[in-house]
């Protein structure tokens, strides 16, 4: 697609860095799974823990374009350095930035952005997946602190997290009203990262459970105001689902890329590979989809870039590039015959990376019902 | 369920393997699939149920299954272990298959061996050019080396390899005893894990004339024998797509969000009843296939394209209905999507059943 060149120059600095550094580390990551800390130290380096975030902030004063940008190319390399980086910016950073007083903005973005330090994002619980107004979290302002119990569970990078934006209520009848959103950090009593979970894919990012018990958390930690949890996760949501499409549409790139590169390499019965219909039909729409999903993805991002409304889109975005995320690593591994089953190439991996795509931050019947009430009114 | 007129026999076996995965494997599934739970030992009782021969004569120990129980073993099998049922298909529906087919001496010494529970490996003739081993003719006997990539099936320690060869149009398929000229390489896979799928290494590997189990005349006669293989990939796709099924239709019964269990959302009731769907569509054509007095070759190559692709929609919804938890390895959802797209590229590509499936209808 047509795009100013200042993305193609960033583009071109993130691939060179995900083909050379993290690409070759992917495979390994997937195997033994293993958190990629010295990536994510390169990526700091390399301003991209930040990108979206203005200078002041510690962040590298790009858009969420850039951002997506960024995503992509990671994913199209590495699932799971490509979620890090996704939970790290849109969750972790995000809500703070976007309810954050002054003080928390500095004491919190500052170094997330950096990248000195790791953000995370409590929202999913065991019994409140989609309906996040389900929440049985609590917390109970007591004095000058809020005291919280409970548990989240499936939340990327919680072992590894400094900083963590998390919702409670102050009492679970109360349904969205009730819920706040707070930070909590890492080695505060009461809080810790308990089981690991393993998963189909992603398996060199960390999900935990998180668990909180009689945690005592200074006033001080709560994002914006009492019961304004449900618009900081909303909001969170809405810039969470754009990297997530960008992820899905990276896996899904890299997944058509590869099968582009086999299929020059081999050939069937005499003929080059690329002669056979079935080949060329399945690489042309797998490469169209993943186009038309790279334009509703960009599209949702240069709308957030300008401060108008995206919910819609940022929901197409996701549901439709984490379907083709699918679809295109499907089609890759098919491509590749019984070779694509094996560790030896990475379209298997991506299929079970791409699998969360559709999951993740909202799932995709989720993402539908979003499109449709912006499309039909509630 | 359509097509349940089973026979007695039929009925039976059902049974039997129920009780056998529900007793045996079901307490043990995930570790089996990690490779934690000791497969040999669970394949040995197998053998001792009397399945490890399905397809081999009963005059050399085996159980002489018509073909419709055969699937329904596999089926079965396939609900709580899709390696397992793998392991059965490549010792029948290959190795069975084509020992009984053959004249040579050693046939009923390899039919009793598999019969009590030896598995044999299987050489999957690669379908890429640069793929194809190199072959030296040398006075009585041909030399084989491997070139870049080539898979068996059930490669994990077998006792013995078949290894079908393509020479000047012909394929011939060789009985490989221990030889140090192979090495069998073990290789993660997306699924079924403990199935010994692997890469074979073939350096300077002697076949004399004595070896040669059973020659066809073209490709084409070789892929015709390759049927009952296709319809045993279409019965273990149908037991991955119905546990795939069971387990998101429990899930989705039991978890509760916005105040309801979640069957009660038509978006999950969709996925559930297109699995629901596809699973019965496919055991009819499957069923149909094999219940023919003379199976068709037809319906064959559509029950192994369907199925396995059935297998894959359903392992991949089944994540889908139970979320967050789908994605994990606590629950079996991702592992039926794992084994599915396994099966599905398993042998031979899915754009080659369907060259093969245009010449049926042509």
């Amino acid at each position: 697609m047509i795009i100013d060149e200042k993305y193609v120059t960033f583009r071109k600095k993130v691939r060179d860095f995900a083909e050379k550094e993290v690409g070759a580390r992917a495979a390994v990551l997937d195997q033994k799974h293993e958190f990629p800390s010295d990536l994510v130290k390169r990526m700091a380096e390399l301003d991209l823990l930040g990108i979206s975030f203005p200078k002041q902030y510690g962040g590298a004063g790009l858009d969420t374009l850039a951002y997506a940008i960024a995503v992509e190319e990671i994913g199209r390399v590495c699932g799971s350095t490509g979620i890090f980086l996704a939970a790290h910016s849109s969750l972790g950073i995000f809500p703070i930035y976007f309810a954050g007083t002054e003080e928390q903005k500095m004491k919190y973005v500052v170094p997330m952005a950096r990248g000195e330090k790791i953000g995370s994002f409590g929202l999913t619980e065991p019994d409140a997946g989609s309906d996040a107004a389900g929440t049985r979290t609590t917390a109970i302002l007591k004095g000058d602190k809020y005291v919280v119990n409970g548990a989240k569970r499936f939340i990327t990078s919680g072992h590894v997290a400094d900083y963590i934006v998390f919702t409670a209520t102050k009492d679970p009848s109360l349904g969205y009203p009730g819920i706040s959103a707070f930070v909590v950090e890492k080695g505060t009593p009461g809080y810790n990262a308990g089981k690991e979970e393993d998963k189909l894919g992603l398996r060199g990012s960390i999900t935990s459970e998180l668990n909180f018990e009689d945690c005592e958390i200074p006033k001080e930690n709560l994002l914006g105001k009492e019961g304004e949890g449900f618009k900081v996760f909303m909001a969170t949501l809405d810039g969470g689902r754009i990297s997530i499409g960008a992820l899905a549409l990276g896996i899904a790139q890299g997944a058509v890329d590869a099968a582009i590169d086999f299929v020059r390499a081999h050939n069937l019965g005499g003929r080059s590979y690329g002669k056979s219909q079935y080949v060329q039909s399945a690489i042309a729409e797998a490469a169209t989809e993943v186009e038309a999903a790279r334009l509703l993805v960009y599209q949702a991002a240069m709308l957030k870039d300008r401060d108008l409304p995206f919910t819609q889109e940022s929901a197409m975005a996701k549901y439709y590039a984490s379907s083709v995320g699918m679809k295109a690593s499907d089609i890759a591994i098919t491509i590749h015959g019984m070779a694509g089953i094996t560790a030896g190439y990475p379209v298997e991996r991506f299929l079970r990376d791409a699998k969360l795509m559709e999951i993740g931050e909202g799932t995709s019947e989720i993402q539908k019902i979003v499109i449709a009430r912006q499309l039909i009114g509630k | 369920m359509l097509f349940s007129e089973f026979t007695k026999e039929q009925t039976l076996i059902q049974h039997e393997i129920r009780k056998f995965t529900k007793t045996i494997i079901e307490p043990i599934e995930r570790d089996l699939d990690e490779g934690k739970a000791d497969f040999g030992e669970v394949y040995q009782k197998v053998a001792e149920l009397g399945f490890a021969g399905s397809l081999v004569a009963e005059q050399f120990g085996g159980a002489e299954l018509d073909r419709l129980s055969f699937c329904v073993m596999l089926e079965e099998t396939a609900r709580s272990c899709a390696s397992l049922s793998l392991v059965l298909l490549v010792n029948n529906g290959l190795n069975a298959v084509f020992i009984s087919k053959s004249r040579h001496k050693d046939r009923h010494i390899l039919l009793k061996e598999i019969a009590e529970g030896v598995t044999g490996g299987f050489a999957v003739l690669p379908g890429f050019d640069e793929n194809l081993p190199k072959i030296r003719a040398d006075a009585d006997k041909i030399i084989v080396d491997s070139q870049a990539e080539q898979f068996a099936l059930n490669g994990n320690d077998p006792g013995f390899l078949l290894m079908p060869v393509t020479q000047s149009g012909k394929v011939s398929i060789y009985l490989v005893r221990s030889s140090s000229k192979i090495r069998y390489v073990p290789i993660p896979t997306l699924g079924m894990n403990v199935a010994g799928i692997c890469r074979i290494e073939i350096a300077g590997l002697e076949l004399v004339a004595d070896q040669e189990l059973i020659r066809f005349e073209s490709k084409n006669e070789y892929d015709k024998m390759l049927n009952v293989f296709r319809v045993g990939q279409a019965a273990i796709a149908l037991g991955i797509a119905g546990a795939a099924y069971d387990t998101a239709f429990k899930y989705a019964q039991e978890r509760k969000q916005f105040g309801r269990a979640i069957i009660e959302f038509p978006m999950v009731q969709e996925m559930l009843m297109n699995m629901k769907i596809r699973t019965e569509a496919g055991r009819c054509l499957l069923y149909g296939a094999v219940k023919a007095p003379e199976p068709d070759p037809g319906l064959c190559l559509m029950a192994r394209l369907f199925n396995t692709e059935t297998a894959v929609y359903c392992g991949t919804r089944s994540v889908q209905v139970m979320g967050g938890y789908g994605y994990i390895k606590d629950y079996s959802s991702e592992r039926y999507l794992r084994d599915a797209k396994t099966l599905q590229l398993l042998l031979e590509s899915p754009f080659a059943v369907r060259d093969m499936l245009m010449k049926e209808l042509l």
